[in-house]
């Protein structure tokens, strides 16, 4: 009787406790900003940790993971990332990984550039060179300079580092002289989504870089259009001493068979204030650069 | 040598039929296999993980038996009143303390050893090599868990069990901390500071020299003659300790 009395007590205790804790999860939601307002230094936790940083580095990696995971299916609002970042990186300053991760993160999901520079220089100080995946880090710091900054001279630098490290891939010198070439191809970036798309086992990023690849191929696709249309306005001219009023004069007069289709779904016209052909897509779908205008113009020449 | 030998396999025995020794083992192990379920969360090198809990496994369980149970063995034979029993033998008093600490050590040797087996075989199961050169980190683990177990002895020959524990988890804290707090006080101008920073460097035992853990999961170079100079530094820390010990234990008035 006293056992049956007990066993009672145990599942109603059992019952009450569960009742408990699905009440607190549903009706008193924790918001995370709140603990991260207060997230200390990794320099304070650190000394805090004694000889365990790593284990707290690799704590904080894991719920920096979560932390990007979370967001990323809702407000794809990081506030914290990078300091998240700049703590495991500071707390086991030769685990390679979170320089990489955060470098294209930050770069290409939040749009924190300056923060992916700083975290890529971090690491190009601090993770041991024969570490088998070091060149990613110069490599990344190379295409924020060529992506974001538009300075392909400190790229094509970055890129000539990078090949000095085990594994890099044997394509990089080429890409190096391209970047020294002063090419300004938005396309010379495609090597280097492709790069990123390997090294992640993220799905967003995944899909996010894949997109940019998309956008870049049709940069690529709209400037060769453009220079084709521009060859044909220049043989009209040479006929008839007079700039087309609209392309498909063009095709009219036999020049051409067709105005090549817009990859972005836009349309191609002929600017006479410029004396240019000019696509109706003054910047791409996605985000790239605020600063920076991604107008194909070409000028007959 | 003999009636050290004799005390020292007694507490051995005696202290692996101590539950606080199963319990933290059993949470070691625990510690080890939550390792894993991190190392399935990240993104990669789940090893990297695995190394780091494994070694500070090693590390943060050893600490805590050997202050918890280090602590007790020479207080509690004085409330149990079983030290005279022994004390009335021929033996001497450092003989009963250096048996007392020998026992000990074996079996921090034991925690260490099951440990790293167990860390090895899980390293085994994602890259099939035995990763020897985590002896870089263990071996040095073991020294600081000797110093920290002489740490305990020492409090424990003049105070209670509760009080030993309170100082020797100070002394691992400090231990990790002096460099930090030396390098804090050269950054400013505070002359006092300084000196007193100094001087907690050079009297408490500067446990970071023991720590080489990052160094070795990242297969950074590490010098030989700098992990024996470290061993060195720990042994001789280690026998200043005890023999402090002894020397209080030997004056001491046993009720």
């Amino acid at each position: 009787m006293r056992n049956i009395l007990l066993i009672t007590l145990l599942i109603f205790l059992s019952s009450g406790v569960h009742l408990a804790s699905k009440h607190i999860d549903d009706s008193f939601k924790f918001d995370e900003t709140e603990y991260l307002l207060y997230l200390p230094s990794g320099k304070f936790l650190q000394g805090a940790a004694l000889c365990y940083d790593e284990m707290l580095a690799d704590f904080m990696f894991i719920k920096t993971i979560g932390y990007l995971g979370s967001h990323a299916e809702t407000d794809r609002n990081y506030t914290y990332l990078d300091q998240m970042l700049n703590v495991v990186t500071t707390l086991d300053p030769f685990y390679e990984f979170p320089y990489e991760f955060g470098g294209i993160v930050l770069a290409t999901e939040v749009g924190k550039v300056d923060s992916s520079i700083s975290l890529l220089k971090k690491g190009m100080e601090n993770v041991p060179q024969n570490h088998e995946r070091y060149w990613y880090l110069p490599f990344y710091y190379a295409f924020n300079f060529m992506y974001y900054k538009n300075d392909y001279l400190t790229a094509a630098k970055y890129i000539e580092l990078s090949t000095k490290y085990k594994n890099s891939p044997s394509y990089l010198p080429l890409l190096a002289a391209r970047l020294r070439a002063n090419t300004e191809s938005p396309e010379a970036a495609i090597p280097f989504l492709q790069e990123m798309i390997k090294s992640t086992d993220n799905e967003t990023l995944k899909n996010n870089l894949a997109l940019r690849i998309d956008e870049l191929k049709a940069v690529k696709q709209v400037k060769s259009d453009i220079q084709l249309l521009e060859y044909a306005v220049k043989y009209y001219y040479s006929i008839y001493n007079k700039y087309p009023e609209y392309l498909w004069e063009l095709i009219i007069t036999g020049i051409i068979a067709k105005v090549p289709e817009h990859p972005m779904g836009g349309s191609y016209y002929f600017s006479h204030q410029d004396k240019t052909v000019k696509s109706t897509f003054k910047t791409l779908p996605l985000y790239i650069d605020k600063t920076r205008s991604l107008e194909i113009k070409a000028t007959p020449k | 040598m003999n009636k050290i030998a004799a005390i020292a396999l007694n507490t051995f025995r005696e202290s692996i039929r101590d539950r606080i020794f199963y319990s933290l083992l059993f949470f070691a192990v625990v510690l080890l296999a939550f390792s894993m379920v991190l190392g399935n969360l990240t993104l990669a090198e789940p090893v990297k993980i695995i190394k780091d809990f494994g070694l500070g496994s090693i590390s943060i369980v050893g600490t805590l038996i050997a202050i918890f149970v280090g602590i007790g063995m020479v207080y509690k034979e004085m409330e149990k009143k079983t030290i005279y029993v022994i004390l009335s033998k021929p033996i001497a008093r450092w003989q009963f303390l250096i048996g007392k600490y020998c026992g000990l050590s074996i079996t921090i040797i034991i925690e260490v050893v099951v440990m790293t087996v167990l860390l090895f075989v899980l390293c085994y199961q994602y890259v099939p090599q035995i990763p020897f050169t985590l002896f870089y980190a263990i071996v040095p683990i073991y020294f600081e868990l000797q110093l920290i177990l002489a740490v305990a002895f020492l409090f424990s020959t003049f105070s209670t069990s509760f009080l030993s524990g309170m100082f020797t988890l100070s002394i691992f804290i400090i231990g990790h901390l002096t460099k930090d707090l030396k390098m804090l006080a050269q950054s400013g101008d505070d002359i006092v500071f300084q000196k007193f920073a100094n001087g907690l460097y050079y009297v408490f035992p500067n446990l970071e020299n023991l720590n080489f853990k990052a160094r070795v999961v990242h297969n950074l170079g590490i010098s030989l003659p700098e992990i024996l100079f470290s061993l060195l530094y720990s042994a001789l820390y280690t026998a200043v300790i005890l023999i402090l010990a002894i020397f209080i234990f030997e004056r001491r008035d046993i009720p």
